[in-house]
């Protein structure tokens, strides 16, 4: 079964030129799932499908960069032409369940429930998304935060969500085909802030280590040199090296 | 002195197909002024002027649909060796306690640095290099301003989200182009009231204030585009035309 992934949205905290904030979106047969919504990113989801069309969405932690198009898709569901009779499956990092509820609250004192059925994840969980097996691993980041692994048929997608922990995130990427894997700094992890993000070195570092087969770089903060983290992941990492862009598609089949 | 309005997200309430949410950007005479900063906004922006050389933002309300790409902003410009000085912030009232709210408390204090907050309302004056900024309150949920931008005897106004009224029908008197909310199509009374403007709303505030140009923006996802410019342009009989991301609009 063909396994695909399409980015939304690559920029790295805040929006790129030209770039939407962190969003992916994976399809295997009929079933969609959203990895994450951040800022601009819906805008190109719908480009493919609509808000109603997917069957589950994750999200990787409450950072706006991550969620805050939830709120919009919100009122698409609710109140757009062809409004969802069923709340839409929602698993999220700890505090995402909290955050979703207050942006509604604050917005439009709206009840997030009415649209997204929350369940919250953490590392060691699996859930089942029609054919797709989902599993997470807790990542190393300023809030709690998960990185999730899609499975259908063999094929593997792992999507880093923002971390800063190598290890955690090399067993969850073991072996996987596709991995997208955030590489927001070029240069030593040692000039940047800890506990936040990974270098391109990083990144490519995990990939080697499990093995997978297709590394994309992204939420590249936009003050990064882009060429010199392709470049520097290049180094460490002897497979396929990508820069995700907005509106790519990778195919696994 | 000609002014320039530039289109960053034209989408209402949500982003639509490809269309991001509110975002304008005035520029005169090399003085860049950001109207709203919604959802996807920026990456538009950042198109046509860094965040750093903003000379001012203007935040219509606290929606997360016109505010929170200010978020990203304030940590791009936190995070950038090469700012070293304060954008002013115009926002009606529960703006900056909003987007303060989401921050933790030392990234609060520092957002306060990044942008100069100066809370405006109904009657304020305020002055971005050339242009003459003028606000009225307007009719929607949470305190929000409808912007009146003058410079040199060019006039833009911009309703923000707003149900029409008075207010607006006098902000936008004579105004050279009027960028108009129009959320819906058919009649106000199928809607919640207080909330949004139809195309034809749109329209008779653009009528009755004599208006040279109409741009209608902020049409919602699930609302027929089509309609929206059909129903406006049979009340409104000067030039009308839906916003579109990145169209840009020359006034001299």
């Amino acid at each position: 079964m063909t396994l695909e992934l399409t980015v939304l949205g690559c920029a790295g905290s805040y929006t790129g030129v030209g770039r939407a904030c962190s969003s992916y979106l994976v399809r295997s047969g009929d079933t969609r799932v959203l990895l994450d919504a951040g800022n601009g990113s819906t805008a190109n989801l719908q480009r493919f499908i609509g808000f109603a069309d997917l069957d589950a969405i994750v999200i990787s932690h409450r950072h706006v960069d991550h969620c805050i198009d939830l709120v919009g898709a919100y009122y698409a569901l609710k109140f757009g032409p062809s409004p969802i009779s069923e709340p839409i499956p929602l698993f999220g990092a700890p505090e995402v369940k909290e955050a979703m509820t207050n942006f509604m609250r604050w917005d439009t004192d709206m009840d997030a429930a009415d649209v997204y059925a929350c369940t919250t994840v953490v590392g060691g969980d699996e859930v089942e998304v029609g054919p797709l097996r989902l599993s997470f691993a807790d990542a190393v980041h300023l809030t709690p935060a998960i990185s999730t692994r899609v499975e259908v048929g063999g094929r593997s997608i792992v999507y880093s969500g923002d971390t800063s922990g190598l290890s955690e995130l090399g067993g969850l990427a073991r072996g996987a085909d596709l991995f997208v894997c955030e590489a927001a700094w070029s240069g030593d992890n040692e000039d940047h802030p800890p506990g936040m993000h990974l270098t391109a070195r990083d990144a490519a570092v995990i990939a080697k280590e499990a093995g997978v087969g297709h590394l994309v770089l992204t939420h590249i903060i936009a003050s990064t040199d882009r060429d010199l983290v392709l470049t520097e992941a290049q180094e460490v990492f002897d497979g396929p090296v990508d820069l995700a862009e907005d509106l790519a598609t990778f195919v696994l089949d | 002195m000609a002014m320039r309005l530039t289109v960053l997200g034209c989408a209402g309430s949500h982003p639509g197909v490809g269309r991001v949410c509110s975002g304008y950007l005035l520029q005169a005479s090399g003085t860049s002024l950001l109207l709203d900063a919604g959802n996807g906004s920026t990456a538009n922006l950042q198109r046509h002027v860094a965040i750093r050389d903003l000379d001012a933002v203007i935040a219509s309300h606290r929606h997360v649909d016109h505010c929170i790409d200010l978020i990203g902003a304030f940590y791009a410009l936190w995070f950038d060796p090469a700012f070293d000085r304060s954008i002013p912030l115009y926002a009606a009232a529960e703006v900056e306690a909003t987007l303060a709210g989401l921050l933790s408390d030392d990234s609060a204090m520092a957002f306060g640095e990044v942008f100069a907050h100066q809370q405006v309302g109904h009657g304020d004056r305020i002055e971005v290099g050339p242009m003459v900024c003028s606000f009225v309150r307007s009719l929607h949920p949470p305190p929000t301003v409808s912007t009146r931008i003058e410079v040199d005897g060019t006039t833009v106004v911009y309703s923000s989200d707003s149900a029409g009224g008075n207010d607006l029908v006098d902000i936008a008197r004579g105004a050279d182009l009027f960028l108009c909310e129009a959320t819906w199509a058919g009649d106000a009374e199928d809607y919640p009231p207080g909330v949004h403007l139809t195309g034809r709303g749109a329209a008779r505030i653009a009528r009755e204030a004599e208006v040279g140009r109409l741009v209608l923006t902020h049409v919602a996802g699930g609302t027929d585009r089509d309609r929206v410019l059909a129903e406006a342009s049979e009340v409104f009989h000067g030039p009308v035309e839906l916003a579109e991301d990145l169209a840009v609009y020359d006034l001299r």
